[in-house]
Parts: structure tokens; C-alpha cells; sequence
């Protein structure tokens, strides 16, 4: 094999390169071949030590890919770290807002129940002692105590239960943020 | 020698050679041959990435009818060898602890 040959075989496997970067390595190994061969070696023995055209050419194509990436490193590294570290954070940003929006509809819902109770109660207490002959309904002022009563008493258990059944949501909620959270704090550490 | 020390010592070893005057690839290899092993396939990548970091410019000079590059350290370059001055103080420091198997100097 000539140099010739050897110079067109390795611009050939350069041939995905930019034509600048291919014509600099060819130069350069001409170049050292013209050195070489003034200070008197054979064109085999270069040829030999320069080794295949291949292997040059991904030593050259290993280092330009290499050259490329650190040309653009910040975008593909922040992409990275943005991968890497914000799904977590949007996870529980996610989660959180999960938990209070169902509690305040959780409350929402109770108190609504509550209401709703207590009105039905009143009612039924109304109908009820009215036909059992309990109160007379011309007597207007025993009517209001009755039914001040009922409301009273419905309604405070009403509203007792809301919260109870409130609270329990929260600590459910609660829990349930803690345990998704624990693995976070896991890979953090790694 | 380990493939990435080796690949750290060649950049400076390159710049040396370079330190006092311009040079071309052939006398860098000739000049580094006594010390370290190069090739002429290892030499041009490092050459490339110093070129590319600005710790060399190269410049095209005629000879003999044909054209040969020249390349010259830069200010970066130099700062690249002092560094590396620093790095080795700490190496001979560390080289000395594991030469006397990991017990500290009396």
C-alpha cells in the first residue's frame, strides 16, 4: 500500500465529517509522512506506524463526537438535571394541592350534609310531635322551643360528625403524602 | 500506565514541548519519544482538543515546497502547565504516603 492509498482509504472513513475537519487529519498525517520520510524512514515502516486508516479515522471521529459534546454541554446537562430532579418536585406539588383540594371539598361536602340534616330533622321533629298531639300548634312559642331544640341538638351532632368525618380525611391525606414522600428522601440521598 | 493519566500527561507533555517555541507534529512526537509513548494517531486528537480549548494556535509556515503547521502556546496554555505544576506537588505528596505503604512521614 502506498501512502496514497492509505490517505484515501482514511478519507474515506472520515467521510461523515465536515470537509475541514477531514482535509485538517489528512494534512496533518501528510505532513508527517513528508517528515518522516525526509529524515529518511521507509514508506512502509511510516505507513506501519501511523497503523489502519480505520483505526485512525475513530480515534478522529471518537475525539470530534467528544469535541461536539462539550461544545453544547449546559442544554443536555440542564435537560438532565431537569429529568432527574423536578419530576419528584411536580410530584408532590401535584400531591399537596391533591390534598387540600379534597379536604376543603371534603368539608365543603360535610357541612352541606350537616345542613342538609339538620332541616330534614327539623322538620321531621315538627310533623312528628305536631301528629303525637305534643305541642299545640296554635301555641307558637312551645312550637319555636321544639323546634329550636331539635335544630340545636341535630345540628350540633351533624356538624360534630362533619368534622370528625373531616378530620379523618386530612389524617388519611396526610399519611398517605408522608408515605409517597419517604422514597424521594431515599433517592435524594443516593 | 492507566489510559486516562496517560491521556492527562500527554496534553501537558504536549504543551511543554511547546512551552519555549512553536512546533510541528513530528518534532513534538520526536521530542516526546524519549519519555512517553506516542503515536502520530494519538498526537493529532490531542492537538485537535488543545487547538479547540485555546491552549494552542497554529499557523501554516512553506517548507521545502510544501506546507508544514506550526503550533504555539497561548496564555491559556500556560496557565494549563501551571496548574499543572500545582497538581504534581500534591502527586509527589501522595506518590511518597503510598511509597511508604500508607504510613504518614516521620
Amino acid at each position: 500500500m502506498t501512502f496514497k492509498d492509505w490517505e484515501a482509504e482514511l478519507e474515506r472513513y472520515l467521510d461523515k465529517l465536515p470537509y475541514a475537519e477531514r482535509r485538517t487529519a489528512i494534512e496533518y498525517y501528510r505532513e508527517i509522512y513528508c517528515d518522516k520520510t525526509d529524515a529518511g524512514y521507509e514508506s512502509n515502516k511510516i505507513l506501519m506506524e501511523f497503523g489502519f486508516p480505520k483505526d485512525c479515522a475513530d480515534k478522529i471521529i471518537a475525539d470530534f463526537a467528544q469535541k461536539k459534546n462539550t461544545e453544547n454541554p449546559p442544554a443536555v446537562v440542564e435537560k438532565r438535571e431537569k429529568k432527574a430532579t423536578n419530576p419528584p418536585k411536580k410530584k408532590n406539588g401535584k400531591n399537596a394541592g391533591r390534598i387540600v383540594g379534597f379536604s376543603f371539598a371534603a368539608a365543603g361536602l360535610s357541612s352541606l350534609s350537616a345542613l342538609m340534616q339538620s332541616i330534614w330533622a327539623n322538620c321531621a321533629t315538627f310533623v312528628l310531635t305536631s301528629a303525637l298531639g305534643l305541642i299545640n300548634c296554635s301555641s307558637v312559642p312551645a312550637a319555636l322551643t321544639v323546634i329550636s331544640t331539635a335544630l340545636l341538638s341535630v345540628g350540633l351532632s351533624s356538624l360534630a360528625i362533619a368534622a370528625l368525618f373531616g378530620l379523618c380525611k386530612i389524617m388519611i391525606n396526610v399519611l398517605l403524602k408522608l408515605s409517597s414522600k419517604a422514597p424521594f428522601a431515599k433517592e435524594d440521598k443516593q | 500506565m492507566d489510559a486516562q493519566l496517560k491521556k492527562g500527561l500527554l496534553e501537558i507533555c504536549v504543551l511543554s514541548a511547546i512551552r519555549d517555541e512553536e512546533s510541528y507534529g513530528y518534532k513534538i512526537i520526536s521530542d516526546l519519544a524519549p519519555y512517553i509513548e506516542i503515536s502520530e494517531s494519538t498526537l493529532y486528537p490531542i492537538l485537535r482538543r488543545l487547538e479547540v480549548c485555546g491552549a494552542v494556535t497554529t499557523s501554516t509556515v512553506e517548507f521545502n515546497g510544501r506546507l508544514r503547521r506550526y503550533f504555539k502556546i497561548t496564555p491559556t496554555g500556560q496557565k494549563k502547565l501551571e496548574e499543572f505544576n500545582d497538581t504534581i506537588e500534591q502527586f509527589n505528596k501522595i506518590s511518597s504516603f503510598i511509597t511508604r505503604g500508607g504510613k504518614h512521614d516521620l
